[in-house]
């Protein structure tokens, strides 16, 4: 399959095969591939890249799972830097940003596969967030902790959604899906749900009608096939329920977990993969560079290797840098201005559903200043 | 490639015609080479540079990479720098260095611009302590040639207090030479140079 052919099926609207994606992930010219993907981000997104006011809560670090790539992750509560955060410590976290004048959209809400706590610990949770703040989108809850809740308290995913749903839950965020190749989860997440079933609970969100992203963990003992079928089963899905939003490509981090003989995945390699993702999922509207995870350089630069939104100020991140990011625990969100505008792209700030909160001259007058010697 | 082209190269508002042109730039320069060195002294100054020289040192010099520098500002201090060589200044590289808010596409442009306005000079390095291993690797598609920075023979895991060292072994160092397709060479006492084997 040469480059070119792949190119003009992007052009005629045809979704690439398996080999098309072997044979971009192939393709030596990171700048050629680069160039390509960027053509598709522009055409959905022109020069526009977006980004939120959010906040991470990690309600325990407790676990039953122990994933060998995890970093985050305690097995009880003796263990050094194993938590349980009460009802009143989780709200204070955003009572905090709400009385400092932050206007958080979001609150981002994952945490361990917590073996005893009740079913109405994480109701509660969600529903005292919204109290504080009524109009604020509550992503919570990795499919994988969804299918915990099925297990742990016998009640269909379906019926899972529902209650959490009814507490305040409006979307699912898209960690856990690793890699879907049972060859790979065997050695790296052996405890946690399977491919299918974590599938299987983003169908029943999109039929509820709750939207969903998807994540793609690469750079731990993936092939490449394995890489580019889990892109497929993605798209497969989305082309079911159009229920996702974005792709987020989550680059695996060594650093305190049992893979740390394994090298960190190269920059080359980071954006390959958001470039491949972006040309192989024509039907995922959005490819998230996600700053905590590649680092802000290159999440800067993968704005032009068709990543078109950097996440949010996210603050508080745990999972990321007890694995090793150098990334800050936050951003401001005059700094992701600047990151963006000093790419030479267009920043707008959205809220979860990616509707437009502020762009153009209610950025400015806000204060942000244009850097000097912009690129393009 | 002519000295027009590596000035359109250089002014195109297109970060692929200009990454594609430093890389081609490079890859010409050195034959698809790649270095890499344990230890370098590099000037921080032209009179620092010329000490160095004159003691038969490698001529190596800093160039600051200033967050807000205009295209027009940035040209103009390569054109001397160019200006300097061709009137007998020692030079055999070039070290990018990124100042505390600089961002990391400006670096990447500006590694580009280095290759192609100091066609003169051979090398453009990356020093990996500013850079990190990640960036340095993409300056290596935009017209670097060879890492320079905390290259060791040997390393811990990167487990408690070591965790987050920036720190490469020599067989990481030729990694990311070979993940830019680039064949590595390590650069050897004396001056000389002998190819890094997996």
């Amino acid at each position: 399959m040469s480059f070119a052919s792949i190119s003009e099926k992007l052009d005629a609207g045809v979704p690439l095969s398996l080999d098309d994606g072997l044979a971009l992930f192939r393709e030596p010219d990171l700048l050629k591939l680069g160039a390509l993907a960027n053509q598709v981000r522009e055409r959905l997104h022109g020069a526009r890249a977006t980004f939120n006011r959010n906040l991470h809560i990690n309600p325990t670090n407790l676990c039953v799972a122990s994933c060998k790539l995890c970093s985050f992750s305690r097995r009880s509560l003796d263990q050094p830097g194993a938590y349980v955060l009460s009802m009143a410590q989780a709200w204070d976290k955003l009572k905090a940003r709400l009385d400092a004048g932050d206007r958080v959209t979001e609150v981002h809400v994952v945490g361990g596969l917590h073996e005893s706590l009740p079913f109405d610990y994480y109701t509660e949770l969600l529903a005292g967030l919204k109290r504080l703040q009524p109009t604020l989108h509550i992503k919570a809850f990795s499919a994988v902790e969804i299918f915990h809740f099925h297990k742990l308290f016998r009640l269909e995913v379906r019926e899972v959604l529902q209650r959490l749903r009814a507490a305040g839950l409006d979307s699912l965020p898209g960690g856990g899906a690793e890699i879907f190749a049972p060859r790979v989860r065997q050695r790296i997440c052996p405890n946690k749900c399977d491919a299918q079933e974590w599938l299987d609970v983003h169908r029943t969100a999109h039929h509820m009608g709750l939207r969903s992203n998807c994540t793609i963990l690469y750079g731990t003992i993936e092939t490449i096939e394995e890489r580019v079928e889990h892109l497929l089963r993605l798209r497969a899905l989305q082309d079911e329920t159009g229920g996702f939003q974005a792709l987020i490509p989550l680059a695996f981090h060594p650093d305190n977990n049992a893979l740390a003989h394994l090298p960190a995945p190269s920059a080359i390699d980071d954006l390959r993969v958001f470039a491949l993702a972006r040309l192989v999922l024509h039907n995922i509207p959005h490819i998230k560079a996600y700053w905590v995870s590649l680092g802000i350089k290159t999440a800067q630069t993968a704005l032009w290797f068709g990543a078109d939104d950097l996440d949010g100020t996210v603050q508080e991140e745990k999972i990321y840098h007890l694995a090793g990011s150098g990334a800050p625990q936050s951003l401001a969100p005059a700094e992701i201005v600047r990151l963006i505008r000093a790419a030479g792209r267009t920043p707008v700030e959205r809220d979860t559903l990616y509707n437009v909160v502020a762009e153009g001259d209610a950025l400015l007058a806000e204060g942000y200043e244009i850097p000097v010697g912009v690129f393009r | 490639m002519s000295t027009g082209v590596a000035t359109a190269a250089i002014q195109s508002p297109d970060l692929f015609v200009l990454g594609r042109a430093a890389q081609a730039a490079a890859r010409a320069a050195t034959g698809g080479r790649g270095f890499f060195a344990c230890n370098v002294l590099v000037a921080a100054s032209l009179p620092m540079l010329t000490e160095a020289t004159g003691r038969g040192l490698r001529g190596l010099l800093r160039l600051a990479v200033p967050a807000e520098e205009s295209l027009p500002q940035q040209e103009r201090r390569l054109a001397t720098l160019a200006e300097q060589v061709r009137e007998g200044l020692v030079l055999d590289g070039v070290v990018p260095t990124p100042e505390e808010d600089c961002l990391g596409l400006a670096t990447l442009l500006f590694v580009a611009r280095c290759r192609l306005a100091l066609r003169e000079v051979p090398h453009v390095l990356v020093d990996l302590d500013r850079l990190g291993p990640k960036l340095g690797q993409l300056a290596l598609g935009f017209g670097a040639d060879e890492l320079c920075g905390s290259i060791v023979q040997k390393r811990a895991l990167r487990l408690g207090d070591n965790a987050g060292s920036r720190v490469l072994t020599r067989a990481e160092a030729a990694q990311l030479l070979r993940g830019a397709g680039l064949s590595p060479f390590e650069r050897v006492a004396g001056g000389g140079l002998e190819e890094f084997a997996p």
